[in-house]
């Protein structure tokens, strides 16, 4: 994948790192954060950096470190469809002592604002369980739109149970950066 | 790929082999065929038989090709396999035009559905349809598949080149009844 880097008013985000791997396998090792992740696979930090590594090769997919000041916070994935002119997206604030701060919003915004106006996408999508609530609303606000539910969809590795899935998207004409 | 034969009372599935790839050639280079399918227009029968030589080799589904009660090849139908999850993503063409309105189409679904929940032991069974696709819909809500929603301009049709939308549908394990 290309290395990119994006700014907003807060944030920084760049093309994710070896050296980020420390933080990524504590997040993923943390159930709070990979509850509502579809991949829960709880990485030793050798595997991480396989998976870092094997990211890096990729042409179709972008993983953003989001970073506060020089603090890593978070991350946002983004796979592009290109074929179809459309990318998916995904992330988390793994850093849960900023959780609250609108920084996932802001991430989102930031990617968003790259898909569409810097790779011309016409339709950026994401999924998210339906019991995660606080997700759902900032999507909504963000601008994204409910498409549907997926019954059933999800495996919950860590609640043990089966979770519906909510498809959310916005579509290019949609979105207005504020 | 994985490999494994099935049967209903007309329709075979078979692995898919190598020199199925004319056949498929000749279908996909057929607007009114690949009208309401998600991949792209192939050109040439070399780029058809490329993508054979990847789905064979593809190893966490199923790709078939169904032959009718006459011996005929007359279209294909893929499985993806999502183990974390347990549910599986089906894909149908019946290519051979001449055998469309017999029914064809709902009896390769039925006998999938029936492979994936008992057999494969899944719990769920999902596809997408274009929304004007109003035929397989029809077939797919037949077998017991509900609407789930609908994917905005998620894909490009082959034939007009313009954004479609794509019904996502799905029947899970506990709704399935096999409608013998």
């Amino acid at each position: 994948m290309k290395k990119i880097i994006l700014k907003s008013k807060r944030l920084v985000l760049r093309t994710i790192k070896l050296s980020d791997a420390p933080e990524y396998t504590r997040w993923f090792n943390d159930e709070e954060i990979i509850k509502y992740l579809s991949t829960q696979n709880k990485p030793t930090l050798e595997k991480e950096k396989k998976i870092i590594k094997e990211k890096l090769k990729s042409k179709d997919k972008n993983t953003f470190t989001i970073l506060l000041k020089n603090k890593i916070i978070g991350f946002s994935s983004v796979k592009i469809f290109k074929s179809r002119n459309y990318a998916s997206i995904g992330g988390a604030i793994g850093e849960k002592d900023e959780w609250g701060n609108g920084y996932g919003r802001e991430a989102f915004e930031t990617v968003l604002d790259y898909l569409f106006k810097k790779m011309k996408m016409n339709r950026v999508e994401l999924e998210v369980y339906e019991d995660n609530k606080r997700a759902f609303k900032v999507y909504k606000r963000i601008g994204f739109k409910k498409e549907g539910v997926r019954r059933e969809y999800h495996w919950n590795l860590i609640t043990k149970k089966y979770d519906n899935d909510i498809m959310m998207s916005i579509l290019k004409r949609e979105w207005k950066k504020k | 790929m994985k490999k494994i034969i099935l049967k209903s009372k007309r329709i075979t599935l078979r692995p898919v082999k190598f020199s199925d790839a004319g056949s498929f050639f000749k279908w996909v280079s057929d607007d009114e065929v690949i009208r309401y399918i998600t991949m792209g227009r192939v050109k040439k029968l070399v780029d058809e038989k490329k993508f054979v030589k990847k789905v064979m080799k593809e190893k966490r589904g199923y790709f078939f090709s169904i032959v009718n009660e006459n011996g005929l090849l007359i279209g294909n139908t893929q499985l993806d396999l999502d183990e974390k999850n347990k549910k599986v993503m089906f894909g149908l063409m019946i290519g051979e035009k001449n055998e469309w309105g017999k029914g064809y189409g709902t009896e390769v679904t039925k006998l999938l559905a029936k492979f994936v929940f008992e057999k494969l032991k899944h719990n769920r069974f999902e596809l997408e349809v274009y929304k004007e696709n109003k035929g397989a819909i029809k077939v797919y809500k037949k077998v017991g598949f509900k609407m789930e929603g609908l994917r905005r301009e998620s894909t490009v049709s082959p034939v007009t080149k313009k954004y479609a939308d794509l019904f996502m549908m799905g029947i899970l394990k506990k709704e399935w009844r096999n409608k013998k």
